[in-house]
This record gives C-alpha cells, structure tokens and sequence, in this order.
C-alpha cells in the first residue's frame, strides 16, 4: 500500500484514502459506508432524544427578565443603597515596599512601608486630619470640634462619642492622653525607660489634660496658632489603645509595640492576618464610624492585601499580569517613565496612574568643616552651575520639576503655603558665567576636591551632581554608605556635603528639622550654626495671618537657597503609582505619599 | 563543632559592632523620611540596649540562644528571632533542597556523557548549556524570564508564598523559576567538576583493569568510574547547598518567597545585629553540620577514607581477606 493511504476495514473491505488523489471506493466499502452511517444516525438521534443538551435561548428570553430580575433592576435603580452595594465588596490587592519596621509602631518610625498599611489599620489621622478633598485644609477625625485660647497656648478637642476599637472597646479621652503621653515623654517602669516618639519636638506639648466625659485638652509649651496644622500630619496616628498596653507596660514591657497587641486600632480596617516577608491582609470594620457624603457607611471595600514587595521589577510584573490592582508607595517603587512604558503597552487604558509630589534632590553643604565651600561665593557658584533641567530624567525616571526654578503652574501642585520664588531664572549659559566668576574671585578658578555623602540607593542622584559639577572644577568624592551608615553619617559632622532625603512637613514651620541650625536637630541637610535661622522660624510661629507666614517662608527661603546657598535645591519629584482602572475612589494628595492611605473610600468597579 | 559555631558567633559580634551605622537612625526615620532629635535617639538607643557594655551584649544574645531564645526580638520589626527563624528557614531550605536534588539529577547524567563523549559534539553541547549556566547572574535571568512570561503569556508567579502542605499548586508556581535557574546555576559546576573527575578516573589502572576483564562499557562507568568521580562531587554539592542555604537573596526578593537570604542581608543592611547574629549562627552551624555529612558519606563512598578522632586520612584499604582496592575491581 502506497505510505500517502490509509485503510479502514481490512484488505478485501477497506476505505481507502489517497490525499493526493480522489478517495477511491470499493462496492463493498460502500455497502460499509452505508451500514455505519445508519448506526450513526440512530446513535446521534437517541442521543438527541435522550438529552436534548443545552436549551437554545431566545431573543425574547433575553430581553424578558422574569419579575425576580425586574425587580432587582428597579431596586438598583431607585434605591440609593444598592448604589452602596455596587460600591461594597472586593479585596484590593496592593504591593507593599517591605515589612512595616518597629513592630508597626507609629511612635517610633515615618516609614511607608508602614504607613501604606497603617491608614487602614490606625485611620488617616489622630484627632484632626488632612482632608480628603484638600490636605491643606484640616478636617475632624477622632475630635468632632476644636478651640484655642487667645493665646494659642491651650487646645480643647471635643471627641466623637461612636468610636470603637478594633476589638469593640470604647474610644475615650484617656486613650488620647495616653498616646499623647506616651508620645512626648515615653513611659517609665522601674528603671527601663521607653524613649518619646520621633515627632514629640514637632508637637510642643506640654500637658495633656482629660475633661470628662468626652474632651482632651493641650497645652503647649509656647503659642502656636497653627497646632491643628501640626497634629493633622497623618504619620501621627494612634494605635496604641491604652486598655491593651498600660498594664502591660507598667509591667515592664516598655518597648511594645502595636503588633505586640494584635494591632488593634480604630481605623476602617481591623488586621487579619501578617505572614512577614509575604503578606500584610485587613478586612473590613463594620463598627467604623466615618461615613460618606451620601451617609453610608466606609469602608466599601471588604479587605485589603497587602503583598510584601521590596523588588520594584517585581511589582512591575505581577501588576501588568493582573496579579496587583495597585502599586506600592515608596521611593524606588514609584513608576519612572521607563517602566511606564511597559504598563502602557501591556495594559492600555486598564490602569490609570496618581501623581503625588514628593522628595527633592538637593545639594547640602556641611559648612562647620573646613574647605573652599564655607566660601558662600563657592556654594553660589555650585548652585548656579548645575544645570537642574537635567536631574529630571537622568535622576527621577522622567517625573519631575525643577525647583525652586520655577514655580509648578498645574493648579495640581499649589502648595497653598509654598509659593515657590522663582530664584536663578537666567538661561544657563549665563549662570554659568557668573558661577566661574564667583570661582575665580573666592580663589578657586582651578577647582578643588569635595567629599560626598552618598546613600547607596540614591547613587543616580549622586553621580549626576558629580558629572555636573565636574565641568566647575569641583571634583566631587562619592564617599557611598548603605543604609546603615546612611542613618549614622548623615546626622554626623563627617562628611563635607550630602544630599539628605527626608519629607517635610508640607508646611512652613515643619521644616525646621532639616533647614535649621545642626545643634538643634543633626538631621538638618546643611550642617550650619546660623542663628538667624532660628529668628525666621520664630517669626512663622508668631505670625497671626497665612500672608505673614509666606512672606517669612520666602525670606527664609531666599535667604537658606540664594543668599548663604546653604542648601541647593535642584528638582523635585513626582511620585507615581499605579492602579488598575477598575480601583475608584482613590483619594491622591497633591503631596506627601502617607496621607490618605485609609483607602476607606476605595471600590471596585468589577 | 560547637567550639567553632561560638568562635564564629564572637567574630561575628565583634564584626557587627565595629561597622559604623545605626539601626536607631533607620527606625526613627523611616528609612529617611522623617526628622528625629538627638535626644529621642540617644532614648532609644538606651531603649534597645545598645548603649551597654559589648560584652553584656552579647552575654545577653547568648544567654538567648542557649535558653531557646534565638537572640530575644529583632530590633528593627520587633519580631522574635525564633518566629522568624521558624518561618523562613523552612522557605529556604525547601529552595535549596529542590535546587540541589535538581542539580543532581541533571549534573551528573550530564557530567557522564559529557566525559564519554570528550570532545565531541554531546561534550560540546554540554557545555554551551553550563557556561552561561555559571557566567549568567541568575538575578539576570530571573527577570528576562519573568518578563518574557509577561510578554508572551501575560503571565506572572503567584505573588503570595504558600507552604507545599497549604496549597501545593500555588507552592510549585511560584518556587518553579527559581528552583530551575538555581539548579542551572548549581547543576553548570556540578556537572564541570564531575565531568573533568570522570575524565581523571577513567585514565585509572583500575578501570583498565576493568575493561581488560571483560566488564561491559555501563558496568565500567556506572559502577568504577562514576562512583569514584562523585566524591569530589559530593564536596561540591556540600558547598553549593550551603551557599543556596544564605545566597538565594535576590531570587528571594525578585519571587516574592520570604526566605532566610533576603531577612538576612535586610538587617544586615539597616544593622539589625542580634538578627544578623542569630541567622549567621545558625547558618555556620548548618554548613558545619553538612561539612560533618559530607565527611562521613566520604567514608561510605570511598572506603580508603578513614574519620579518625583528630584527623582525616587517606589511606589504601584492604579489606578482609586480603585482597587491595585494585583487586576489588
């Protein structure tokens, strides 16, 4: 038999088939074609008897819901609860940078590692917060009203009577003079000591003091008018209850942590379940007690994953294989343009991005350590040199504004307080004619060497400043620390410059902490004695109105960027995270990545 | 042993201790997103016992260990060590151990037919497969991967890492990459090694004799060439294990499998020393122990060996009945 046929039936009786040629049938093939074809027949036909299979569906089927349905239309349609159920439901699955550190304490660290997490476990705020349509604005949260004394030296905060705990205790004002205690003197038990929260010296704090039944009141240290400002920065959350810690403490447990209570809070979210290393899972708390505009009742949302996601490629893919429904915030893990690119091929229009605006690359100079640069001519001339256009995409993935160059026009970006002066606004050409004339007549048209602070994961930035400034004669030494080092050497007189990294408050006074004089806080990017520094911050605490406080923040400002050049501002980044087009409701602050993490008005439309 | 596993434990301190950084800074501000005083430092510094004496310190963190401890609570998440230790180490031995029976299984069919075909096309084949199997960094690959499964498939790993006995199909989907790019890895040196012991034994007197017996080719090869080319391969694979018990960081991070590698090199990083002081401990003590495996199974492979109380030697043995190793064969 030639190989291109196939028999059936044997030798003498067989179909054949050429499948090159016409299939060639013998009389007896065709009486076999016959038999099994009626065998088929039958076959097929008491199967379609037996089981008709699935019904066909009509049109009108289709278009004529049975009375269940309509109803249900109807409901939907008229009743304004069922517009909370198409909202209500779901997990959100997020990307979270790492593990929260310090046992999820709030007192101890700003990471956002853990205040990603901590919106929805501990709420937005404390007793006051950033509002969500405007975080310039500070809204109630715990404390329903608010009051001062003429002096501005006594706050009473009138709290809300409906709020639970976690685990159904009643919210009281002793548990906000415990936090507030805690917070601003630490605690003491035989002769351990637990040491105050890293932002006591924001608060002022002086005493704290209960009025029964419902009221707290504060007194401050000195006048500060704008103490509700101060207190709705959202790393101030309270997720200590005193009913769980107390005893505990004063049994010597001082440094106990919220996760050493079960993390039991009075945000939107009750904690699940934490596997370290992998996954952070909070569901819904049905004894919250916010409520939409609509009056019902936050969250929608009936959980949140957190994925533990410190590699930002990573994140990357599980988001664009539909394993994420939103990024991670945190430096490193926010989108660059580059990444951007691969979200938008696979993903088209299924993801939308929030920008928020973040940390700035500076130049910081530590002017108590002998070198050319306790020359202010020397720091102007840098600061004039560096072409701050350039840092945008060779430092921040494309996202980005220089500042403060120019002020961000985007309504998006009005600072409210922070109206940028619009310092060095010459082409570059001609700055940097001026830069090597200020070189040449500190002494120093033939440059000099200059060490330099650099945080290892911050290496881009680094070496951007080191090739600018290369062109200046400055020859820049990067002196790159891990984040060990970086903790211990930024806040030291070791080193010459460095770049510094941390937010500040979005407002004027709460930058004192990395503009002031080094004795008063080691954390300050420049490492300076300038007294003068403390006369401005003096005057923004006793300025009585918001246009006294900018005209002083631009004095300042002029004054800490242009005049001494301690500081060189270069650009400032715009974070960007990802969700996927489903996730509404999200609320993006203009800027500082930790407000507005509750994700309580998040739903999913899915 | 256990006098080397303190030896190591004090250098360890003492290497811990003399590096400058602070987890103090690390925890207060965030990672650098907060601005904290010199004086609420300086408190937890006192907090946390870092202001006291070395040698209390480390009095303490062994006390810890001895009593069960596994060195108190981690500085920088306030975890216990032992919590952590429980439910990392098991990750990553699972990691290893499936890279290591993989490497196995491939590296030494492989090394074989790789050494019987010398210099020829399987031998050449062989090796195209394992030098970039040891020249590629498998942090590299790991990403060409997952993005070339995002690409063509639109799919990616599980996310959440689950133990086999929760759910063993999500286990596998996750820990399936990176086992197959640590076997590469590990199975490229394995079969290299192997491959060139194959190559010295059968230029042996003995396999020789062997052959001059009669012995078919497989007996030859199987049962005088391989077994004898595996010892070294053994020391090999002792090794190779202990560098994926603490070296599988990045994969860790990249897969999302929270293993020892990646908590180990995170507090090293942000000086979280009594995590960095257990984990390495414990890690010293593990290879230690499979250095004592290892030297044991030398025995058993390799009767010429002998364990004694203060030395390793190597000598020829006869066995009863008088007849020497080449008679044996």
């Amino acid at each position: 038999m030639p190989s291109n046929r196939w028999g059936v039936f044997g030798q003498d009786s067989y179909l054949e088939f050429d499948v090159f040629a016409l299939i060639t049938i013998s009389p007896r093939g065709i009486r076999s074609v016959l038999v099994v074809g009626i065998i088929a027949f039958l076959a097929i036909g008491s199967i379609i008897i037996i089981d008709p299979g699935p019904q066909q569906v009509l049109p009108d089927q289709i278009l004529s819901p049975g009375p269940d349905a309509a109803e249900d239309q109807v409901i939907e349609i008229e009743n304004p609860l069922l517009e909370r159920e198409g909202k209500a439901g779901g997990i959100l699955t997020l990307a979270n940078r790492g593990d929260p550190p310090a046992g999820f304490d709030t007192m101890r660290t700003s990471s956002i590692a853990l205040h990603h997490v901590a919106g929805a476990l501990f709420g937005p705020g404390n007793l006051v917060m950033r509002c969500r349509e405007n975080i310039y604005i500070v809204c109630p949260y715990l404390a329903k009203s608010w009051s001062a004394n003429q002096a501005f030296t006594e706050w009473t905060f009138i709290l809300r009577t409906d709020i639970q705990w976690h685990d159904g205790v009643k919210f009281t004002p002793e548990d906000v003079k415990f936090w507030l205690d805690m917070a601003v003197w630490g605690a003491i038990s035989g002769d351990r000591r637990r040491a105050p929260a890293y932002f006591e010296g924001d608060l002022g704090v002086e005493s704290v003091e209960v009025i029964p039944p419902d009221q707290v009141r504060i007194r401050l240290d000195g006048p500060n008018r704008f103490f509700p400002d101060v207190l709705a920065n959202p790393r101030l959350k309270i997720a200590h209850p005193r009913h769980l810690m107390e005893d505990r403490i004063a049994n010597g447990e001082i440094s106990i942590s919220p996760l050493d209570v079960g993390l039991v809070g009075l945000g939107p979210f009750r904690f699940s379940n934490y596997e370290p290393g992998s996954i952070i899972q909070v569901t819904r708390f049905d004894q919250y007690f916010e409520r939409d505009a609509e009056g019902i009742q936050l969250p929608y949302l009936d959980g949140i994953d957190y994925v533990i996601m410190p590699d930002p490629l990573a994140m990357d893919i599980a988001f664009r294989t539909g394993r994420l429904d939103g990024g991670a915030r945190g430096f490193g893990h926010y989108l660059s343009e580059e990444r951007l690119v691969g979200y938008n091929r696979d993903l088209g229009d299924d993801f939308f991005v929030g920008q928020i605006e973040g940390g700035t690359i500076r130049l910081a100079f530590n002017v108590l350590k002998d070198g050319p640069w306790q020359d202010v001519r020397v720091r102007r001339a840098m600061a004039l040199w560096i072409d701050k256009d350039a840092a945008i995409p060779a430092v921040l993935g494309g996202f980005g504004w220089t500042s403060p160059d120019i002020s961000p026009n985007n309504p998006l970006k009005d600072k409210r307080f922070v109206i940028w002066p619009k310092f060095d606004l010459a082409p570059l050409e001609e700055k940097r004619g001026e830069a090597l004339i200020l070189m040449r007549e500190a002494g120093f048209e033939s440059g000099f060497s200059m060490g330099h602070l650099c945080r290892a994961r911050h290496l881009a930035s680094c070496q951007f400043l080191k090739d600018q400034l290369a062109g200046l004669g400055v020859d820049l030494i990067l002196q790159i620390v891990d984040e060990g080092e970086w903790n211990r050497a930024r806040t030291s007189l070791d080193f010459d410059s460095q770049q510094g990294s941390l937010s500040v408050l979005p407002i004027p006074e709460g930058t004192e902490g990395v503009y002031g004089r080094y004795s008063r806080s080691p954390d300050a990017y420049s490492k300076h004695e300038d007294v003068r520094l403390d006369r401005f911050y003096a005057d923004l605490r006793d300025a009585s109105t918001t246009n006294q406080r900018i005209e002083i923040w631009q004095d300042l400002q002029r004054y800490i960027f242009v005049e001494q050049t301690y500081i060189i501002p270069i650009a400032e980044a715009t974070y960007v995270v990802p969700y996927r087009s489903y996730v509404m409701g999200v609320v993006f602050p203009p800027e500082d990545g930790h407000t507005h993490t509750d994700f309580a008005t998040v739903w999913l439309d899915k | 042993m256990v006098i080397t596993t303190f030896i190591a434990s004090v250098i360890i301190f003492i290497i811990m201790r003399t590096l400058p950084g602070d987890i103090v800074g690390w925890i207060l501000s965030g990672g650098g997103e907060a601005v904290h005083s010199a004086e609420v430092r300086e408190a937890l510094r006192n907090e946390l016992g870092l202001n006291d004496p070395f040698a209390l310190q480390y009095l303490r963190w062994a006390y810890s260990m001895l009593t069960g401890g596994f060195g108190g609570k981690s500085l920088a998440n306030g975890q216990q060590i032992s919590d952590m230790v429980a439910r990392q180490f098991p990750v990553t031995l699972l990691l290893a151990s499936y890279a290591s029976v993989l490497s196995v299984v491939i590296a030494v069919p492989l090394a074989a037919i790789s050494a019987l075909r010398w210099n020829r096309w399987p031998d050449y084949l062989v090796r195209l497969v394992t030098i970039p199997g040891q020249a590629i960094p498998n942090f590299l690959l790991a990403l060409l991967f997952l993005l070339g499964l995002v690409m063509i498939f639109r799919w990616s790993p599980p996310i959440v890492y689950t133990n086999p006995w929760e759910d063993s199909w999500n286990h596998v989907q996750i820990v399936f990459l990176p086992v197959i790019l640590l076997a590469w890895e590990s199975s490229s040196h394995i079969t290299r090694v192997t491959r060139v012991h194959i190559l010295e034994v059968m230029n042996e007197d003995y396999i020789l004799l062997a052959r001059a017996k009669g012995l078919p080719e497989q007996h030859v090869v199987l049962s005088h060439a391989l077994r004898n080319a595996l010892v070294p391969t053994i020391t090999i694979l002792g090794l190779q294990f202990g560098t994926l018990l603490s070296g599988t960081l990045i994969l860790e991070s990249i897969f999302g499998l929270p293993g020892l590698g990646r908590a180990l090199i995170q507090a090293a990083l942000v000086r979280d020393f009594p995590v960095i002081q257990t984990l390495v401990t414990i890690l010293v003590f593990l290879i230690l122990t499979l250095n004592l495996i290892i030297d044991v199974m030398y025995g058993i492979l390799d009767p010429r060996i002998h364990l004694s109380r203060s030395s390793y030697t190597v000598g020829l043995h006869i066995p009863r009945g008088g007849r020497n190793l080449s008679e044996s064969h």
